[in-house]
């Protein structure tokens, strides 16, 4: 009939248009969830926060990043945000710097590291002056206000270090070390357990220090160059995270089979290596520990507890036989 | 559907889609801006709050430099400027990203506020370079707060990129849906516009052509079915009730008709049996017979013409004769008129011989003769001429019965001329009105198809005359054609 073919025909044009408008809504309630999302919220949804600084020694450094996740996670079932700051390229005048900005913008509190010079010492002083609780994270400023340290108990790594190698290189005790900073405090104090370490055991001497300014290119031509000076050199030890695995190119470019490489921290560059038996063994630092712990003693300071004069997190030791790492406390 | 409701229906609706289309895109493309505008507006702020702070700090150096009124004026503009525009940060609405570096942003401004109180203060103490130290902090504060401002307005953005592409996205996936969507309902719109308008003009298309053959006479043209709510319904059943009674009105009319022939044919029939002719007849032979015994041979003449009228009289009616014959029966007729009325009378005949072959219908002559016996000279006296004149026309024959009577009115004339009339009631004498003179002109008019044969001159108190046009041509009388006699 043709009355029927009319409204079938209508019909069909009727339901392609909802077909059509429905999408037209539905693009147009899209658009406005994304514009609901770039409006700011009233400040009233918000819970109140408290604002927690952490100036990392480098930004993007592994170990300082897994110390941000750390304290990220403690934070935030604790009413509080890390605000995590820090040089893109190692550079304590910047440290520095940003340890000033932040006191200008008053937070709640401040995670730092020690880097063991009196202008760092007197900008601690004035956040506390201020009212603003510090706290070290991985290197200490022992002469400062600071209200506590977390971290590694560096000495301590360092002798673990030292007794590794005693055990691992006997008859390879010509060494050559690989700092990450000459100036850091945690460097020195690893390097002094070191020392410490192998003094006892009379065949080992280090033959060579240098810096690395944690760089892994920088590792990598430091070992090389140091390995064609004193081509006696069996054994490498590096004091930074990023050191073990630049000691492995540098042993590479020299061509020098058979040297015993032993490391800090765990990154994946330093697993691949203890699985290809590059290197030998890493100290490995608590990283994520070191955040969480910071946070958890800041909350305790807030809510008017004592907090204790350092808090030494643990190390453990990663070779080929503990490549799914088992912490054991020193 | 009802033309009305439809229109009322679609033409809202269509109208509130489109609107509601064009609604949702000004709407969307809004707030769109609006959410652009707030962020430009933060945006702004933090360019601006830095902006003043540097500004605070020149006028404040300028004001420890040379200690005038007019630039401490300057530097207490700067600064309440500066107040300004804190008040305006500290009820900002900030996106989460940007929170802590907000918290940071603020609470500079907060140092920078105090620091330059600070040097305000140190400036007015007798330690004349006391403020140098407060000097350089709040300048690294300024220094810091434009850092901090880069940083927010960085954050600002890099927040927004991904939604804005996404909403540039969605924007532009939802232009297009509009676009089709403005399409189909333009499309919609001219389907209904068809729809509707074809509503209306199909059915008057149909009426128009019914109509149009019914005009040429075709009652049996289909009539459009439209349901019964349609406008156009109501039309059309009047139409079909309209074309049903005009089938009936024809109908009605052609029965009529044929009852009417029927009716004068029974008219004639009745004219006839008024003779009582049979026993008539013979009584009249008889009365002949009698009379010739008895020497009485006028009566027995006269008796013989009344029977020759009679027979005549008898013959069947619906067969054609011969004017010859008419004019004899005519004279037969008079000459008994004669004997009644003597010497009151006189019968001229003046007659042309060769018009007397034309056919005519059977007792065309009598009844008008009879009819000026009874109505034109019978209250005469005397002298009384009745004239019966035949002449022969080009294809006709003329035949004039005239009278020196009483006459007649226009009225009766026209009367007995109205040959499709009904017949007039009688007159007050109780005589038909010539009911037999009528039936003539009537039988004239349906034996040769025409009906302006006959005519009548009258005047009252004058006479009357009447002509009677006979066509040659046409009719058939008995088994001799016209043509033979020529």
């Amino acid at each position: 009939m043709r009355n029927k073919g009319w409204t079938l025909g209508l019909l069909g044009l009727f339901l392609v248009f909802c077909y059509v408008m429905l999408q037209f809504l539905i693009s147009t309630m899209h658009i406005g969830q994304l514009v609901g999302q770039m409006e700011p919220h009233s400040e009233a949804e918000k819970p109140p926060f408290k604002h927690i600084v952490l100036i990392a020694q480098e930004l993007d450094n592994p170990f300082w990043r897994t110390v941000e996740k750390g304290a990220s996670e403690a934070a935030a079932s604790r009413g509080m945000k890390i605000d995590y700051l820090g040089p893109i390229r190692i550079n304590p005048a910047e440290q520095k710097s940003l340890l000033e900005k932040s006191i200008a913008a008053k937070p709640d509190a401040l995670l730092i590291q020690g880097i063991k010079e009196p202008q760092y010492d007197r900008l601690i002083s004035q956040a506390i002056d201020q009212g603003i609780p510090v706290i070290t994270l991985d290197a200490d400023e022992p002469e400062s206000r600071r209200l506590t340290y977390v971290g590694t108990d560096n000495r301590e790594a360092g002798r673990r270090m030292g007794e590794l190698v005693a055990r691992a290189a006997v008859g390879k005790g010509r060494i050559g070390v690989i700092i990450g900073s000459e100036q850091a405090e945690n460097q020195q104090q690893r390097l002094e357990g070191f020392r410490a370490a192998i003094a006892s055991t009379p065949q080992f001497e280090i033959i060579d220090i240098r810096a690395s300014n944690i760089s892994r290119i920088q590792a990598a031509k430091q070992a090389e160059a140091m390995l064609k000076q004193y081509p006696a050199i069996q054994t490498m030890v590096g004091f930074s995270a990023l050191d073990a695995a630049g000691i492995v190119e540098g042993v590479k470019a020299a061509h020098r089979d058979g040297m015993l490489v032993f490391g800090f921290d765990d990154i994946a560059a330093t697993r691949q290596g203890i699985t290809e038996g590059a290197i030998k063994a890493s100290i490995v630092q608590q990283p994520h520990e070191i955040g969480s712990v910071a946070v958890q003693l800041l909350a305790s300071h807030f809510l008017g507890g004592k907090l204790p004069q350092q808090y030494v997190t643990g190390t453990y030791i990663l070779d080929a036989t503990t490549l799914t790492p088992a912490s054991s406390s020193p | 559907m009802n033309i009305r409701r439809m229109l009322f229906i679609v033409l809202p609706a269509l109208f509130i889609l489109n609107n509601a289309v064009a609604y949702f895109i000004f709407h969307s493309g809004r707030s769109v801006q609006e959410s652009y505008n707030v962020m430009l507006d933060r945006v702004l702020l933090y360019k601006q709050i830095a902006g003043q702070t540097q500004d605070n700090l020149r006028a404040m150096n300028g004001y420890i430099v040379d200690r005038s009124e007019d630039s401490k004026l300057a530097f207490l503009r700067q600064k309440e400027g500066l107040e300004a525009l804190q008040q305006k940060l500290a009820s900002q609405i900030t996106i989460p990203a940007t929170d802590l570096t907000f918290r940071s942003y603020t609470h500079m401004v907060d140092t920078f506020m105090a620091q330059e109180a600070g040097v305000i203060q140190a400036a007015s103490s007798p330690d004349t370079l006391a403020y140098i130290a407060f000097y350089e902090e709040a300048e690294r504060t300024a220094a810091f707060i434009q850092e901090e401002g880069y940083q927010l307005i960085d954050l600002e953005l890099s927040y927004y990129q991904p939604l804005y592409r996404q909403v540039l996205v969605q924007t532009e996936g939802m232009n297009q849906w509009g676009v089709v969507i403005f399409i189909l309902t333009t499309l919609i719109s001219i389907v209904l516009a068809y729809r509707i308008s074809l509503g209306i003009s199909r059915p008057i298309r149909q009426l128009a052509h019914v109509a149009q053959r019914m005009s040429n006479g075709d009652l049996q043209g289909p009539i459009p079915q439209l349901p019964a709510e349609h406008e156009f319904g109501v039309l059309a059943r009047a139409f079909e009730h309209m074309q049903d009674n005009l089938k009936a009105l024809i109908m009605k009319e052609t029965e009529g008709l044929e009852k009417d022939k029927q009716l004068k044919e029974m008219e004639l029939e009745v004219l006839q049996n008024q003779m009582n002719p049979h026993f008539l007849f013979n009584s009249l032979n008889v009365l002949s017979k009698l009379a010739l015994l008895e020497g009485a041979e006028q009566t027995s003449d006269l008796t013989v013409t009344m029977s020759n009228l009679l027979r005549y009289n008898l013959r069947k009616l619906d067969r054609p004769v011969r004017l010859r014959d008419e004019v004899e029966h005519a004279k037969q007729y008079f000459t008994i008129q004669q004997a009644r009325f003597r010497n009151r009378i006189q019968f001229v005949m003046e007659i042309d011989e060769g018009g007397l072959d034309v056919p005519v219908p059977m007792l065309t002559l009598q009844p008008i003769l009879e009819n000026v016996f009874v109505h034109g000279i019978e209250g005469m006296e005397e002298g009384a001429v009745i004239q019966l004149t035949i002449t022969q026309g080009s294809g006709e024959t003329l035949v004039a019965i005239s009278d020196n009577g009483v006459g007649m009115s226009a009225e009766i004339r026209d009367a007995l001329l109205d040959v499709d009339g009904e017949p007039q009631v009688s007159r007050a004498n109780g005589q038909s009105t010539g009911l037999g003179t009528r039936n003539v002109f009537k039988r004239l008019a349906l034996f040769y198809g025409q009906k302006d044969l006959v005519r009548i001159q009258s005047d009252p108190g004058r006479g009357t005359k009447v002509l009677l046009r006979l066509p040659a041509e046409g009719k058939e009388v008995g088994d001799v054609s016209l043509t033979d006699r020529r």
